[in-house]
């Protein structure tokens, strides 16, 4: 049996096991929207008692964000309009995000002030931390010294 | 002109409601920003942008949304990169939800964030929970993307798999494929961790494997303790493998001679964060870059106090980067005030580098920020700011911006009428 084949049948199974999975799931979806507005930066423990304490957002929010929107962006959604999300996560941006937000200066949003002298020092250091936002998107300004 | 090609699938929705139903929930934000700066070269630039979020609700059932954001820019000055005009179509989907195991489907451009993958794409996302704490999700379609080359050949796939119990893990692995002009570009194999196997403490992060040069990318995770009383302990460690890590670019500053794709960074660092009351907390925090190749070390560390009521915000940050050598090294220090008078609020902000080693001629550079906002109405707000910046690249650098911001929500067809402003709604979802 051929690759191509063995994909298709492994595809075919696969999606007919999650159809039944998914017929017997008959949980209540969240909803659209918190049922309560939340101003600034919210401590979810302030109201919620159990784990979901623990996306108080705190300076460090900025950091261990990722993963809660890599596992259950659908928990972010409802606060969060997608606008939100691409002030910072650009295909494409020339303002800073910094720069659309001066007057909210608790927001962590990256390059404040004059961040082309400064990434030279991080960018060497660690360079993994623009890849995420830089290496295939957002990176047409910086081609037009790495070219 | 670009700018009308972005702005037309909105344009479209709004003409098409009518006709759609008989009474669709519009709500979004507009937001105008008119930017005057300088360039290096010495050409003063004026760039006017406009950013449009915009969510139709409610398309015939209230199962059905339309999601838009988009933006455009014209300078009224001059020619910036070659064009006085561009803009960026930055996600326009259709969502179909279900009212039972948070289901959804997204048809258009959506940014996927499943595992390994965190990319926007035109094409197709699905998610569904499943007996048993089972989640899986699956996406297809193209990747998009700003390089030169034409999207002939591309596609990007794939998919995430979890289990989990509420609030006390959710393990899942997921997958990513996407071809370049037919060939592979990217083969990614991601595994996601979230774990509270105590009240008192939390695991979670990432590990990214390259399905096509069969090396580990990347390690990255987070031990959360606390709180004990006021006292909130974090501890972080990470491993990228720049090899794997970097090996899908498309840009050369992360390539070799730039970067030494050999090189493996261990991570390793943490903060601790006390509350002394509700509104003031003092942290600090420390991290180590442990270079194998190179075979030295970098670390960043420092403290920050922050105070923040409903009217007032302030908070002064003080951290030293301490590279391998005196090129790479910097203190930063940040103090910012924020305060808000009934409709108006003025902010302070002020950013202080200091280069070990001078850069052009310049150890130190200054940035001084100050921002007046105005509340016009509950949905439309006024900003302007200026900025004064002394750096390695200018002088003497003075740069404004006028923003103006306006949120709207209404109901079109049927009886119109419009509905509350969404700030102060309950339930008003952050712009």
């Amino acid at each position: 049996m051929n690759a191509k084949v063995r994909t298709i049948i492994l595809a075919v199974m696969t999606a007919i096991i999650a159809g039944v999975l998914f017929a017997c799931a008959t949980t209540a979806s969240l909803p659209a929207k918190h049922p309560v507005e939340v101003q600034g930066m919210p401590l979810c423990s302030d109201c919620h008692k159990d784990w979901r304490g623990t996306l108080d957002h705190r300076q460090d929010y900025i950091a261990l964000h990722r993963v809660y929107a890599a596992q259950q962006k659908r928990t972010c959604e409802l606060c969060h309009v997608e606008s939100f999300c691409a002030d910072c996560h650009a295909n494409k941006e020339e303002l800073k995000p910094s720069d659309k937000y001066k007057d909210a200066p608790a927001r962590s949003m990256p390059h404040r002030g004059d961040y082309l002298s400064q990434h030279r020092i991080d960018g060497k250091l660690n360079p993994a931390s623009c890849f995420p936002c830089h290496g295939r998107q957002n990176n047409e300004r910086c081609k037009e010294c790495h070219k | 002109m670009i700018i009308w090609r972005i702005l037309a699938p909105a344009a479209c929705l709004l003409l098409s409601l009518p006709v759609i139903a008989s009474a669709v929930d519009l709500s979004g934000q507009s937001r105008t920003y008119l930017q005057s700066r300088q360039g290096a070269d010495g050409t003063n630039y004026l760039p006017l942008y406009e950013y449009l979020d915009l969510r139709a609700a409610n398309i015939g059932s209230d199962a059905v949304s339309f999601h838009f954001g988009g933006w455009g820019r014209y300078d009224l000055r001059t020619e910036e990169f070659g064009s006085r005009s561009t803009g960026d179509l930055q996600y326009a989907y259709l969502d179909i939800r279900k009212s039972q195991a948070n289901s959804f489907l997204r048809l258009g451009r959506v940014l996927v964030n499943e595992g390994v993958a965190a990319s926007q794409i035109d094409g197709a996302y699905a998610r569904t929970d499943l007996k048993g704490g089972f989640t899986i999700a699956a996406y297809g379609g193209l990747p998009v993307e700003t390089d030169g080359d034409t999207r002939s050949g591309d596609s990007v796939y794939g998919g995430r798999i979890s289990q989990g119990m509420p609030g006390v893990y959710t393990v899942g692995v997921s997958y990513l494929q996407e071809k370049n002009n037919s060939s592979d570009f990217r083969k990614e194999e991601g595994i996601d961790l979230w774990l509270r196997p105590f009240g008192k403490m939390t695991v979670q992060g990432t590990s990214f494997y390259n399905a096509l040069s069969k090396g580990w990318m990347q390690h990255q995770y987070y031990l959360l303790f606390g709180p004990f009383g006021k006292l909130r302990l974090n501890v972080e460690a990470s491993k990228v493998y720049y090899k794997e890590y970097f090996a899908a670019t498309t840009m050369s500053a992360f390539t070799s001679p730039n970067i030494d794709p050999q090189e493996t960074v261990t991570t390793l660092g943490g903060s601790a964060d006390y509350a002394f009351t509700p509104a003031l907390s003092a942290g600090i925090d420390y991290k180590n870059y442990d270079y194998a190749q190179a075979g030295n070390t970098a670390k960043y560390y420092g403290a920050r106090l922050t105070y923040a009521t409903a009217g007032v915000g302030a908070g002064l940050a003080l951290h030293r980067m301490d590279g391998p050598t005196a090129q790479l090294q910097y203190d930063d220090q940040r103090i910012y005030v924020t305060k808000q008078f009934s409709k108006t609020d003025i902010t302070l902000d002020i950013l202080h580098v200091a280069y070990q080693q001078e850069i052009n001629g310049i150890s130190d550079a200054y940035s001084l920020t100050a921002a007046a906002g105005y509340a016009l109405t509950p949905k439309a707000r006024v900003v302007a700011d200026v900025e004064y910046a002394k750096n390695p690249q200018f002088d003497k650098d003075v740069r404004g911006m006028l923003t103006f911001v306006y949120a709207f929500d209404a109901k079109i067809g049927g009886a119109a009428k419009t509905a509350p402003a969404a700030t102060g709604t309950p339930g008003g979802k952050k712009p």
